[in-house]
């Protein structure tokens, strides 16, 4: 199916409320939508929303022979997918410039940068050796795959663990359950991070943005991603042109790049590990059944989430154009209201069949939630986004 | 009965989309259309309709391919293809959690999503997979550890106005004494299911209305 | 060209209903009526098992080949068994060159669903040494000439090449890990069951046909496949979409699966000692 075309006036929208130094989605201009990870029944099954943006990475093992020219180290394979689930014009089973860019992000990030011990994986020199595959699926695309596919694919990678294995004298492989033996948890020496600015261009002012949703992503004049880690270490740089920038500029990027993969890092390594140990302390594990958010009850959530912040919340629009920031409110009244009747609904409705409404559930989920979602916005950010929160056309010169 | 977790409207760029759980098989389906098709699947008179099922690991092969197949066929009997010709409906499935229902939930994934998309239907499906134990007892909704240990696998698809066969599928050897005992069966879980959906779409529109 | 002739081109729907009304086929048949089954075994002489089925017009013919592999890591006692499928555009304009469609996987997996279910092939049997050297059997099945019901005719006549195989003997040696092949091929492979299927074609809730034609299955919505073994038992039901049907009519099917698996057996089994019999 063809691509929805993105209007005149949506275009116009977003590039006006960029230039006035709002978001449409009420986001800072270096503030990432909240992110959110959950893990399947197995060992390394992972899906993360960024937004509600949503991709799930599965890692999955096999014992294979090593390349002859690296005979005791693993094998490490990753590939990225895109269906028609993640938006109605991708095609399946066919490849397009989107996945080829992603496929090169987590190729250089995960496998290029090593962050992987892979002599580790190796069972027995110029014989065996694993084989870890990582399939990246992105379920809905709004915005800022890389980013997502990243943290997706390195969470299910650490939160992996393979079976154990006993080699015998003739060189025969035997691969014991989890039952029989402890698995083996794959060890990460590096943490690697991916983080996309996009850069608008208007009125010869270049505003820089993080984490740009679908809509930003189609009206951004150009982006910079950097994949990076903790330790200081810079693992892929992509800025494809049609915007220019400083040396100092990029320098600037890639320096507050570097301060959000250390919480980002640490974020990924927190979760995995929390879950893990979860997952050895008690006997039944839920997987994904009861620990999804679906996009619906997300979005009332964000809405719920405005309103909690404070009645204070106020577009920062200059005064000159009121009318277009009375319409803004009013579309914004009419969305609380939507909210609010459909609670209602909902807690009117009892639970009496041995079914459990999934709709409850979640709801229950998304208000506990609220402490625990993850948003990677920090007291030190949101400074800096008041003092610095666009480049101009000054700086570059 | 294992206990069936269901949710609509889960992906916000698909047309209708819905996540079903029965025990520990999770199934994610999406949809989207009736939309433009390119012209070598154009069809003059009905609705090209597009199925592609992903397994949760590794990648699709030929049993994947078989699965497909039947998932396609038995959503393709159930749609109104004729209503809109010269468009193309695509429902991707994507299993996010694999524990041996893979066909059965897929199909009530795919039904729902259908739903949540609006797309019109002669009826609903609901699809019910019963294993016989090697004690010779039937189980319903089995785990995959249950189904390895079984002499027979059947899957039925029921129709949601006469609950009469739309698709079957079975593995293993039974007498059809117990075959009817397992139809008999699933029939009656089928109707459970119907309910099911039923709940699920009017608590959405109940939702919508106001 | 004839009146009738013009007639199928322009109508072709009720030309095929004006036959149905009668109780019969375009091709004379009943409804209940099976087309004659023609079965000749070691057609292919390179491979170690094969044979050649004719179901009416419908032409497929299947060759097992055999070879040597080493056994998979997770199952290190177990041979391998891979059948395939091939519909090439020379049986049927139906189907085109290139990788495997839709009709061909299916009716591979069919094959390969029917070998688990039936257990007529313990893989043990199949394993020499352990860990290290064991045969696989390469199924392939390939139509000749396509008019309908494919699943029926490539079981028929995958059964038959398979009993038909005849493998050399092999002996492995641990301590120079060589391997010995004898010359004469004499070592059959056992099977434990013989499952025959049976296909109709759903036309309306109340008409459906056996062993349907190319035409047959145009003409109807869905078919549905049984597989039963000899002592009855059900082995493989197959019924994707189509035609909703009842409980009583899938019984129907069931008692009429029943009559021909004697008869499809006792078909493969007089082509096998006509074999014998010539060499």
């Amino acid at each position: 199916m063809r691509e929805t075309p993105l209007s005149t006036c949506e275009r116009a929208a977003v590039l006006a409320a960029i230039s006035r130094g709002v978001r449409l989605d009420n986001r800072g201009f270096l503030e990432v939508r909240d992110i959110n990870l959950s893990f399947g029944k197995e060992y390394g099954s992972c899906t993360v929303t960024l937004g509600e943006t949503r991709v799930l990475a599965q890692v999955t093992c096999e014992v294979v022979e090593p390349r002859p020219s690296r005979p005791n180290e693993g094998k490490l394979s990753i590939s990225v997918r895109l269906s028609p689930m993640a938006a109605p014009h991708f095609e399946s089973g066919r490849g397009n410039e989107l996945m080829d860019e992603l496929q090169m992000i987590l190729d250089r990030n995960i496998k290029e940068s090593r962050c992987l011990d892979l002599e580790a994986l190796c069972i027995m020199a110029e014989e065996s050796v694993w084989q870890l595959r990582v399939d990246v699926t992105v379920l809905n695309h709004a915005g800022n795959l890389g980013d997502a596919c990243n943290l997706a694919a390195v969470a299910a990678l650490r939160h992996f663990h393979r079976p154990d294995v006993s080699v015998e004298e003739d060189g025969r492989v035997t691969i014991h359950t989890f039952e029989e033996s402890e698995p083996i948890a794959t060890y990460m020496k590096k943490v690697p991070v991916c983080l996309t600015y996009a850069f608008f261009i208007i009125d010869e002012n270049i505003h820089m943005l993080m984490d740009p949703s679908e809509k930003e992503e189609r009206v951004m004049s150009g982006k910079l991603v950097v994949g990076l880690n903790p330790h200081g270490e810079i693992t892929s740089l992509i800025f494809p042109g049609r915007v220019l920038l400083s040396k100092k500029d990029i320098m600037n990027c890639i320096k507050s790049a570097f301060k959000k993969a250390k919480f980002s890092a640490e974020m990924i390594q927190n979760l995995v590990d929390e879950d893990i140990v979860k997952r050895k302390s008690s006997v039944k594990v839920d997987g994904f059944a009861k620990n999804l958010i679906s996009d619906t009850v997300y979005a009332s959530h964000m809405v719920k989430k405005t309103i909690d912040k404070g009645q204070n919340f106020k577009f920062q629009v200059p005064r000159e154009s009121d009318e277009e920031n009375g319409s803004l409110n009013d579309e914004m009244d009419e969305d609380i209201n939507d909210e609010e009747s459909g609670d209602d609904n909902s807690d009117a409705k009892p639970n009496k069949s041995d079914i459990l409404w999934r709709i409850q559930s979640i709801r229950q989920a998304s208000t506990k939630d609220d402490d625990a979602t993850h948003s990677m916005e920090t007291d030190g950010e949101s400074e800096e986004e008041e003092k610095k929160p666009k480049l101009t056309a000054q700086d570059l010169i | 009965m294992s206990q069936h977790l269901c949710e609509i409207g889960y992906l916000s760029r698909s047309d209708g989309s819905s996540l079903y759980c029965i025990g520990g098989t999770v199934v994610l389906a999406s949809v989207n259309g009736p939309g433009d098709v390119k012209a070598s699947n154009r069809h003059y008179n009905r609705t090209q309709l597009d199925v592609c099922y992903s397994p949760s690991t590794g990648q699709s092969m030929i049993g994947e391919r078989a699965l497909e197949s039947v998932i396609s066929k038995t959503i393709e009997q159930a749609i109104i293809v004729h209503l809109h010709p010269r468009t193309a409906i695509n429902v991707t499935l994507q299993e996010m959690q694999s524990d041996g229902l893979a066909l059965s939930t897929s199909i009530n994934a795919a039904c729902l999503a259908l739903l949540d998309a609006g797309v019109q239907m002669k009826s609903t499906f609901s699809a019910v997979t019963c294993c016989i134990a090697s004690s010779g007892a039937i189980i319903l909704e089995p785990t995959e550890a249950e189904i390895k240990e079984s002499s027979a696998v059947v899957t039925f698809v029921f129709d949601g106005l006469e609950y009469n066969v739309l698709s079957a599928y079975q593995d293993g050897s039974l007498d059809s004494d117990t075959f009817n005992l397992c139809l008999i069966k699933c029939q009656l879980a089928a109707k459970d299911i119907t309910a099911i959906f039923r709940k699920t779409i009017e608590d959405k529109h109940k939702f919508d209305k106001s | 060209m004839t009146s009738m002739e013009i007639w199928k081109i322009f109508e072709p729907d009720n030309y095929y209903k004006s036959f149905l009304e009668q109780n019969k086929r375009p091709d004379g048949r009943g409804l209940v009526d099976t087309r004659p089954i023609t079965i000749k075994v070691g057609t292919v002489n390179t491979a170690e098992g094969s044979a050649t089925v004719r179901i009416g017009h419908t032409a497929v013919m299947c060759g097992v080949k055999a070879e040597l592999a080493k056994p998979a890591l997770r199952k290190p006692n177990e041979g391998f068994i891979v059948p395939n499928v091939e519909l090439y555009p020379c049986c049927s304009p139906k189907f085109k060159a290139g990788p495997p469609g839709e009709k061909a996987m299916e009716a591979s997996q069919f094959i390969k669903n029917v070998i688990i279910s039936s257990k007529m092939l313990n893989l043990e049997e199949l394993c020499i040494k352990s860990n290290k050297l064991a045969w696989c059997l390469y199924c392939d099945v390939v139509c000749l000439n396509y008019d309908g019901n494919l699943l029926d005719a490539a079981l028929v006549s995958f059964m038959a090449a398979l009993q038909n195989v005849k493998l050399p003997e092999v002996t492995y040696d641990e301590e120079t890990e060589r391997i010995h092949v004898g010359l004469d091929r004499s070592i059959p492979v056992i099977l434990k069951a013989k499952p025959v299927s049976t296909t109709f074609t759903l036309w309306s809730e109340e008409i459906q046909l056996i062993d349907p034609t190319a035409e047959d299955e145009d003409q109807g919505s869905g078919e549905v496949t049984v597989v039963l073994l000899e002592d009855g038992k059900m082995c493989t039901i197959n019924k994707s979409g189509g035609q909703l049907i009842t409980h009583e009519t899938l019984d129907l099917f069931v008692r009429h699966g029943k009559e021909q698996i004697k008869k499809i057996n006792d078909c493969i089994e007089r082509a096998l000692i006509e074999q014998m019999d010539a060499s």
